[in-house]
């Protein structure tokens, strides 16, 4: 884990002061009388080949910001630099239509719901082999078979299924074939919008895999977008929580999870029920509700709900900092404060090694 | 110590069918469990595994064309002069009066959507006076302040004014407390929750969690918690239901369950859901396959196809039922015990082999 983050991989996306503001109109008029800050000075960056979680809770940001990335919503400010395969560097917030369509094959998306994100009235075979006919002017449909063939064998199914309609296939199939499409135009980012959120959990073991399995073998960089906390660790290099439209913290996964820096890492790390009853602890609740994105709190946008909060916090904003090396946070105390991650001995961790060997 | 407790409800071969013209789905297939007084039961599977028709089952509000076919749910009813008498839910009338008594009055529904479950058009406090009054014989005065005494047991904030609050103008989580205070508005013995935490995010999920051990140690109250989450029935849970696909594969104390898992269901469960203490990058063991459709049930054992023990003549010819394997749990698997739902018994001696060959695998 530690030589994916060495610093010899290329940074192939560079997100800087991302802003993405929904207008709120009122009256006949529709005159705008406020804005939804849903994204709101995002700053991050993947390097080629490594996979960054972000996570946080619903209404924070997080998909939104993915989106801005394929910019299937326009952003507002900021820069979003893409390394393209021909060595360029692109700042995809401000390219024309007409590039920008060209360089979505590059950047794929796979979708949260696996029984929405499949046309219904077409077979595999097209819903995979639209974007070669649509991109790569793949007309022959003997080549486009052979090429769904491969992909549909990448991603675990029998090629024999291309015939079928996306209703013969189970969430965790379905999964699979979003994938398989996601592949067919060979981009070098995919953007994974909860992937796995949707599927039974027996499944979600199966479709992360898979995920992992293909990074390796084709060497994808991944924006992995969730809000579970274990499914986050498991496949990310590493991790940026969101808080209410700002990343709050950015390091390396195990240093996120064992050592956090930022008061709300640390709520959310408390908050994870413990898959054993032995250790039954008092879940530390964290008090209130997020704060709505249109009319957020002065000052560090957590201080509300923050039990370190001091009077700098409710005035002035922090600012995200590399405190240690790679380990970004936003916190006026990170630093001087002690917070404690995740506890590493515990005992269904034991048995799970015991039952791997 | 469980064992001294009275029992409070007993689904006894529970059977409910939805019967359609493209085929019968066998959604619970023969569940058999009992909730003793002041136990958190969990009831723990994947979706299609007829958790919740089961407990719709018990509140007899399983939707049409899903009927009872076959099974007993022993209710031990409790009138309000202190009388016990022993009924039979699934024989009642799903719309009589009896029926619409218990459900709401004894026993009650945390359901899954909070969103979905509130009318958008009534404010919180007149949904919560007309649950009040639809069970106890109070004047509308009376109701508003039990409605105000419930939202404050629940932890929220300032009850007098959320009355006049409609539920779309609460955040997730305190829509989630108003849901439980209306679920707790009658003093209900027996509290099923559906999946109440599914829809929330994780901080809000410990909010509602802390709630509900703190309401039930207070009020001594039993709870059904239905949910496809390890680690939530790990924190909340006194004794585990493990089902799949209609059928009950194992129970047992909570402790047993996730410590010493004795059905291979159970066991590949565990192993293949990604816990926040693995280490990352790495692969996850997995249960091959999927769970096949409720139409193409297949004979035998329903996990066999999926399993990592599956003993060939046996586990696809014959279905086991639930048998004791050890003194706390009991397992419906051949590898434990060789009785089956069929009559009469395999061959001892090829069943023996065929454990034998399986530990070798």
């Amino acid at each position: 884990m530690a030589e994916s983050t060495n610093g010899n991989k290329p940074v192939l996306l560079e997100v800087n002061n991302l802003k993405k503001y929904f207008p709120i109109k009122k009256g006949f008029l529709k005159r705008v009388v406020g804005q939804v800050r849903a994204v709101d000075g995002v700053s991050f960056f993947i390097n080629e080949g490594e996979t960054l979680g972000l996570v946080g809770e619903s209404g924070c940001g997080k998909t939104t910001t993915a989106r801005c990335i394929l910019r299937a919503v326009e952003p507002t400010a900021g820069e979003i630099c893409f390394l393209t395969d021909d060595g360029r560097t692109v700042d995809i917030a401000t390219l024309p239509d007409e590039e920008m369509r060209v360089l979505r094959a590059q950047i794929q998306m796979i979708f949260q719901d696996p029984y929405a994100s499949l046309n219904p009235r077409h077979n595999i075979l097209d819903n995979i082999g639209e974007p070669l006919f649509v991109i790569e002017q793949m007309t022959d449909r003997e080549e486009r078979t052979e090429r769904v063939r491969e992909l549909l064998q990448l991603v675990g199914l029998r090629p024999e299924y291309m015939q079928r309609f996306p209703h013969a296939f189970s969430g965790g199939q379905r999964q699979r074939i979003v994938i398989a499409r996601a592949l067919a135009l060979n981009p070098r980012l995919i953007v994974a919008d909860e992937p796995v959120s949707a599927l039974d959990v027996s499944v979600q073991a199966q479709v992360l895999n898979l995920m992992l399995d293909l990074q390796r073998k084709l060497n994808l960089t991944y924006l992995f977008v969730a809000h579970d906390l274990s499914v986050v660790k498991h496949i990310s290099d590493r991790v940026a929580v969101m808080y209410v439209g700002k990343i709050v913290e950015m390091s390396p996964t195990d240093e996120l999870y064992y050592h956090p820096l930022h008061p709300y890492t640390e709520a959310l790390m408390e908050a994870v029920p413990v898959a054993d009853p032995r250790v039954r602890s008092a879940m530390t609740e964290l008090e209130g509700d997020v704060p709505s994105p249109s009319n957020p709190p002065s000052g560090c946008y957590f201080h509300p709900r923050c039990r370190y909060a001091v009077d700098i916090c409710k005035k002035e904003e922090p600012e995200l900092i590399e405190l240690r090396p790679d380990h970004f946070v936003s916190c006026h105390r990170a630093g001087e404060l002690e917070l404690e991650g995740i506890n590493r001995d515990n005992h269904i961790d034991e048995k799970r090694i015991k039952t791997l060997n | 110590m469980d064992n001294e407790k009275k029992t409070l409800l007993s689904i006894r071969n529970l059977k409910t069918y939805f019967v359609m013209d493209e085929g019968t789905a066998q959604a619970v297939d023969g569940v058999s469990f009992d909730v003793r007084e002041g136990q958190v039961v969990g009831v723990v599977g994947e979706s299609g595994c007829g958790k919740s028709v089961t407990i719709k089952s018990v509140l007899r509000i399983v939707q049409k064309p899903g009927r009872i076919v076959d099974g007993e749910i022993l209710w031990w009813h409790r009138s309000q002069d202190g009388q016990e008498e022993l009924l039979d839910l699934s024989q009642l009338d799903a719309q009589g009066k009896r029926m619409r008594n218990i459900r709401g009055g004894e026993i009650a529904l945390i359901p899954q959507e909070p969103m979905a479950s509130f009318s958008p058009v009534h404010t919180i406090g007149s949904q919560l006076v007309e649950a009040v009054r639809l069970h106890m014989d109070v004047s509308k005065r009376e109701a508003k302040r039990i409605a105000i005494e419930r939202l404050q047991e629940v932890g929220m904030p300032s009850p007098e004014q959320r009355l006049d609050a409609y539920s779309w103008e609460l955040s997730g989580g305190l829509r989630q407390r108003a849901m439980i205070a209306m679920a707790l508005s009658c003093s209900p013995r027996l509290l099923i929750a559906d999946e109440p935490t599914t829809a929330i995010d994780v901080t809000t999920q410990a909010q509602v969690l802390n709630l509900l051990r703190r309401l039930q140690r207070e009020r001594d109250m039993s709870i059904i918690f239905i949910t496809h989450d390890l680690g939530v029935i790990a924190q909340i849970a006194d004794f585990v239901v493990v089902m799949y696909l209609g059928r009950i594969v194992e129970t047992g104390p909570v402790d047993d369950i996730f410590h010493n898992p004795q059905h291979p269901y159970t066991i590949a469960l565990l192993e293949s859901i990604p816990t926040i203490h693995q280490a990352s990058k790495e692969l996850l063991p997995t249960i091959k396959g999927s769970i096949p459709h409720p139409f193409n049930r297949p004979a035998g054992c329903p996990f066999y196809p999926r399993c990592q023990s599956f003993m060939p003549g046996i586990c696809d010819k014959r279905t086991p039922v639930l048998e004791p394997a050890n003194d706390r749990q009991s397992v419906s698997c051949f590898l434990h015990h060789n009785s089956s739902e069929e009559e009469g018994q395999a061959d001892e001696t090829a069943l023996a082999r065929a454990r034998a060959q399986v530990s070798v695998n």
